[in-house]
């Protein structure tokens, strides 16, 4: 049986198939999320990887922010079911996941089973989301993705104190302008990303297994941070911008097999 | 259309216009209308001068003109009271009584007498050493104040004989509430989080012998009913409301049951009976010396927390909603002790920030469904 997850975010759109709910025969990531072509596409090629068409699907479940206006689905539920999901059945020991998307930034804890016990989200603010780093990215003049390399340069940490991605976008202006390097005012965003979150894991009390997931886990330089911030190990999780969608479709394969 | 359909309809009616329920009364009965804000106003005395009492809980108005006399952080309800003050939407009344309950709306009267300088504003200030004697006595002294403060304003009296038959009046209509509340929970299909919240809405806005007569019969039709407990998660809310509207349909919409409630819009109004003495201001002071677990009164003891834990117990209850209003610091202050105690007892919780203002309430939608995904898997 073949099941299919689709994760719609804010800044990017994942599909994972999954054959009796254990093996992945696709696993898609297009970097533009809900409001675009990016879920269509995305879904598209999930099909054409796992050389399979949309009627051989037996179930599909549609997850993240874009859920509610996805109508190729057969149920929508919500990122955080679908998180706690995927992750566990990526890295069985996990108590808490720590996950970091475009315009989100979640903490989830589960108990021994698996199971959702509490979870925290941002409050209608890009503080500590990926994106925050993608505001400072460009007024460093490079790429998301070159933040983690920059960042392994720095020398020091040069702190971010205003928590709002505005202010910060201001304050990163000023220590440039300022002549402070580039490395150390990347150091000083990451610790600032990875403060603002783990003042979120607080409430909902940490415990390890750590593991981290989202487009912003990719960056190695928040996934340090955030490691000296909250001083546990973390463990990246293996796809980590597509657990959300494999939990999808392994709620798809529980549904499917119930009936 | 049934007769409990009849009922909430009406009900649906009254809670959504305020104005014209006010301006309708005054040209049936000639008599005035005194606006009550939260909470501890002991309205029985608008009620017993032969007046109705009218709550004042903001309304989802667009902010504009209230921060030229309150700033951007004030809660919505404070930062609506002082639009609407500025609007002249309460030009119908003919006082308002004005409680300081916090520190915010400690200076809203002043600057509503600025904004709107025709509508008499009165001042009211209750104490913090409320279960002494001393504290009881002054208490009741302040109602008492505010009852003379009516009376040179509207020319209508209080007396002991019309307090006492409206506080009993109140007494049996908070009764009547509460039995409501517990009916309800044995009808999810019907009384769902959005007709539940305009059955306490409307009582704000009619006179309670008539709310009362509302509420006995929509109780008694229901209980008619077969119970239904609904499919969804039973959960006991606390905080101080849990308007907007489209908050209470998002709630509706995955299938929430409330079983209880801690709102001070809602129980906190109704949970405490009125007290017997021969004074009857100081049966109001013995009242507010009696009430537990209100963010907005001095509890040394913390029991809101415990409240709220034995409110899930009894009504067995899948967890709790904690609406906090945005700026409310009396809610804030309290979480961590409510939290501390939910935790104790196993009780999953979530915390949801609201404003009454809320257009979208769409960044709530993913914390309600994940919150009842969580509750329904356990």
């Amino acid at each position: 049986m073949l099941t299919m997850g689709v994760d719609i975010g804010s800044a990017s759109s994942k599909v994972v198939i999954l054959k009796d709910g254990k093996e992945m025969v696709a696993g898609v990531v297009v970097p533009v999320g809900t409001g675009t072509s990016g879920p269509a596409r995305a879904l598209q090629q999930a099909l054409e990887t796992a050389g399979v068409s949309r009627s051989d699907i037996t179930k599909v479940i549609v997850t993240g922010y874009g859920r509610m206006t996805f109508e190729g689905a057969d149920e929508q539920v919500s990122e955080i079911t679908c998180h706690a999901k995927g992750v566990h059945h990526l890295v069985p020991s996990t108590r808490t996941i720590i996950d970091i998307g475009g315009q989100d930034a979640k903490v989830i804890k589960l108990d021994e089973h698996g199971y959702v016990s509490n979870f925290v989200m941002n409050e209608k603010c890009a503080a500590g989301t990926g994106r925050f780093l993608e505001v400072m990215a460009r007024v460093l003049e490079v790429s998301v993705g070159e933040l983690q390399e920059l960042g392994e340069q720095a020398e020091s940490i040069v702190p971010i104190s205003s928590t709002c991605t505005v202010f910060a976008e201001s304050e990163v202006i000023s220590q440039l302008a300022a002549g402070q390097k580039g490395p150390d005012v990347v150091a000083g965003i990451h610790q600032s990303v990875a403060r603002r979150v783990a003042g979120l894991a607080g409430r909902v009390g940490l415990v390890p297994d750590v593991v981290m997931t989202g487009g912003v886990a990719q960056n190695g330089g928040v996934v340090k941070a955030m490691e000296k911030e909250l001083k546990v190990p973390i463990i990246v999780a293996p796809k980590s911008q597509l657990t959300g969608a494999l939990g999808a479709a392994l709620i798809a394969y529980e549904k499917a097999a119930k009936n | 259309m049934s007769r409990i359909d009849e009922i909430l309809k009406e009900m649906e009616y009254i809670a959504h216009h305020p104005a014209q329920m006010v301006m309708k009364f005054k040209s049936e009965t000639g008599k005035k209308a005194v606006g009550i804000a939260p909470i501890h106003c002991a309205e029985e005395v608008v009620h017993a001068a032969g007046m109705l009492p009218v709550g004042l809980w903001g309304g989802q108005t667009t902010i504009t003109r209230a921060t030229e006399y309150v700033q951007a952080f004030c809660c919505s309800i404070a930062k609506a009271i002082m639009e609407l003050s500025a609007a002249g939407a309460y030009k119908h009344l003919d006082a308002i009584i004005f409680p300081e309950t916090c520190d915010t709306f400690r200076v809203i009267p002043l600057m509503m007498r600025i904004a709107d300088p025709l509508t008499p504003v009165i001042g009211l200030v209750l104490p913090d050493n409320r279960k002494i004697q001393a504290g009881i006595e002054y208490t009741a002294n302040e109602y008492r104040s505010i009852s003379k403060r009516l009376e040179e304003i509207t020319g209508n009296k209080v007396t002991d004989e019309s307090l006492h038959a409206s506080i009993e009046l109140y007494n049996k209509h908070h009764a009547a509430m509460m039995n409501f509340f517990d009916v309800a929970a044995d009808h999810a299909d019907v009384i769902t989080p959005y007709w539940r919240h305009q059955v306490v809405k409307s009582s704000y806005y009619v006179l309670k012998e008539k709310h009362l007569a509302m509420v006995e019969e929509l109780t008694a039709e229901l209980s008619a009913l077969p119970v239904n407990k609904g499919k969804g998660p039973r959960v006991v809310v606390t905080g101080i409301m849990t308007e907007p509207d489209q908050l209470l349909h998002l709630f509706g919409e995955f299938g929430y049951t409330f079983v209880a409630d801690d709102l001070a819009q809602s129980s906190r109004q109704f949970r405490t009976p009125t007290p017997e003495d021969p004074d009857p201001f100081i049966r109001l002071g013995k009242r507010f010396a009696a009430f537990e677990g209100c963010s907005c009164v001095c509890d040394p003891d913390k029991l809101r927390g415990k409240i709220i834990t034995d409110m899930v117990k009894k009504q067995q209850a899948d967890g709790v909603v904690v609406l906090i209003l945005k700026f409310c610091d009396p809610e804030e202050y309290d979480y961590p002790f409510i939290k501390q105690d939910l935790e104790d007892a196993g009780i999953p919780h979530l915390y949801l920030e609201i404003e009454q203002q809320m257009d979208s309430v769409e960044q709530l939608r993913t914390r309600l469904q994940a919150f009842s995904e969580m509750l329904m898997d356990r």
